[in-house]
């Protein structure tokens, strides 16, 4: 695992408690860096890099991960420019959002 | 890539120093959105006109130069009195028609003491201003509301913060019609790259301009896959794009479910103004909407995120290229390609509204 990647786990680890808005298990697929896992089923929201199956995979570089879930890049822009593929329903994709928008306004505080 | 020379002369040698900065003033331009006005003074500048809007404790909506005929303070630094406008300098107050009712010191007003008042028209989201001969200001010609999007029941729609984009309104209206720049400037959100290797169907009814783009081979970007929520790699789809000059786009994508073509499309509609601020700077209103998920507030502040996200990409260009013709560069010969059809009519079309207005 990256540290990137367990950098961007801490931030969202520390709103696990915030409501997700959204049940379902989600996988940031960073490649080489490895693999984050949002599971939003648990109450609270558990955070991992093991990797398993998912409801909903979304491709995306490290990187531009760490911009959305720290708000230098608008959660849905950063999704639009940076995510390279959807495996799953793609709508769980956005229903996500909300989410990371409350993960990244909690990391600017 | 074939080129095709403009059809008419005169279009290279307008280009810098013609149509594309100069006004149509018999036209509806938007000038507000609805929520921004309120039963307070309101000061924007439309066509390189200072106007006052403000909505009377009634809800009309009033827009005034916004200038005092005394000594020219602008209206808009005042204070409502009522429904009458007061100026910050002197205490002149005006009514609703721009008619002074209050010279405080003095008891007579003079015949010119006024500020002239433009016909305005509140439409659902927004609101529209005609700048030219008021005899002339008939408000069916404003495109429908629901044809923009608005208030139909099979929409909902995200009406976004307008802005400002330093680019004069031609170079906006010409980015809209132009389809081929989606594959680079935007490159990767909508499509994979294959637009400009189809032409658009570009047709004209009087002075509209109409395009539309149709596909069934190209692959969904994962962009388009979340935003129409479709798991299809390959879906028929197409974008289509309505000009109605000067300043107005409609333009909307249509998603088919390839198991199921004959079914309604998902639609994403996009409606969009551009309105003269200056010669070289322009305000930008857009609103989305959609006959999907509905009301729902992760798409609506999915539309925003990415709306504005699409917008800088274009305000790159297009403030760009407007940096360029200020700075008085020596400029190359114009090149059309094939794929500028549209923007071609555009051009001849405004042409015409224009030196028509001018009585050339």
């Amino acid at each position: 695992m990256s540290a990137l990647l367990d950098g961007i786990a801490r931030r969202i680890g520390a709103c696990a408690s915030e409501d997700p808005g959204v049940a379902a298990v989600f996988k940031f697929d960073a490649g080489q860096d490895g693999v984050l896992l949002l599971d939003t089923t648990a109450q609270p929201a558990t955070v991992s890099t093991t990797d398993r199956q998912a409801d909903c995979t979304m491709k995306i570089a490290a990187p531009f991960l760490m911009m959305a879930v720290d708000g230098r890049v608008p959660v849905g822009a950063a999704f639009m420019k940076f995510v390279r593929g959807v495996q799953g329903p793609p709508g769980l994709a956005v229903k996500i959002q909300p989410f990371l928008r409350k993960v990244a306004a909690n990391g600017k505080a | 890539m074939d080129t095709i020379a403009p059809q008419d002369p005169s279009v290279s040698a307008d280009r810098l120093d013609g149509f594309v900065h100069k006004f149509v003033k018999n036209a509806w331009y938007v000038c507000a959105q609805a929520r921004e006005i309120e039963h307070a003074p309101l000061g924007r500048r439309i066509l390189n006109t200072p106007i006052l809007l403000y909505r009377t404790s009634a809800g009309k909506v009033v827009a005034l130069h916004d200038v005092c005929p005394h000594r020219f303070m602008p209206m808009s630094k005042g204070r409502l009195v009522g429904d009458n406008i007061r100026c910050t300098y002197h205490g002149s107050l005006f009514d609703p028609t721009g008619q002074c009712v209050e010279i405080p010191s003095q008891d007579s007003i003079p015949p010119k003491c006024f500020l002239r008042a433009y016909p305005v028209v509140e439409r659902k989201n927004w609101v529209w201003i005609w700048m030219g001969d008021p005899a002339k200001a008939d408000p069916s010609l404003i495109p429908g509301a629901n044809y923009l999007g608005f208030g139909h029941e099979d929409y909902s729609t995200v009406d976004h913060k307008y802005r400002v984009v330093k680019g004069r309104y031609g170079l906006c209206n010409e980015n809209l019609i132009d389809d081929t720049h989606i594959s680079f400037l935007h490159l990767g959100q909508f499509e994979s790259g294959g637009r400009v290797h189809t032409m658009p169907e570009v047709s004209q009814e009087g002075p509209w301009i109409r395009s539309r783009w149709f596909d069934e081979h190209e692959k969904i970007s994962p962009f388009f896959h979340m935003l129409f929520d479709v798991d299809y790699e390959i879906a028929p789809r197409a974008l289509v794009g309505h000009f109605h000059p000067p300043a107005t786009h409609v333009v909307w994508i249509e998603m088919y479910n390839p198991k199921t073509p004959s079914e309604k499309p998902r639609v994403l509609r996009v409606a969009l103004a551009f309105t003269p601020e200056t010669e070289t700077t322009t305000h930008w209103f857009w609103a989305e909407s959609r006959n999907f998920h509905q009301k729902d507030p992760a798409w609506d502040a999915f539309a925003t995120d990415t709306s504005w996200a699409i917008q800088d990409q274009d305000f790159y260009a297009i403030e760009a290229i407007e940096a360029l013709l200020q700075q008085g560069t020596e400029l190359p010969e114009e090149v059309s390609f094939k794929a500028d059809a549209g923007i071609m009519r555009a051009r001849r079309v405004m042409n015409q509204i224009i030196r028509a207005e001018s009585g050339q």
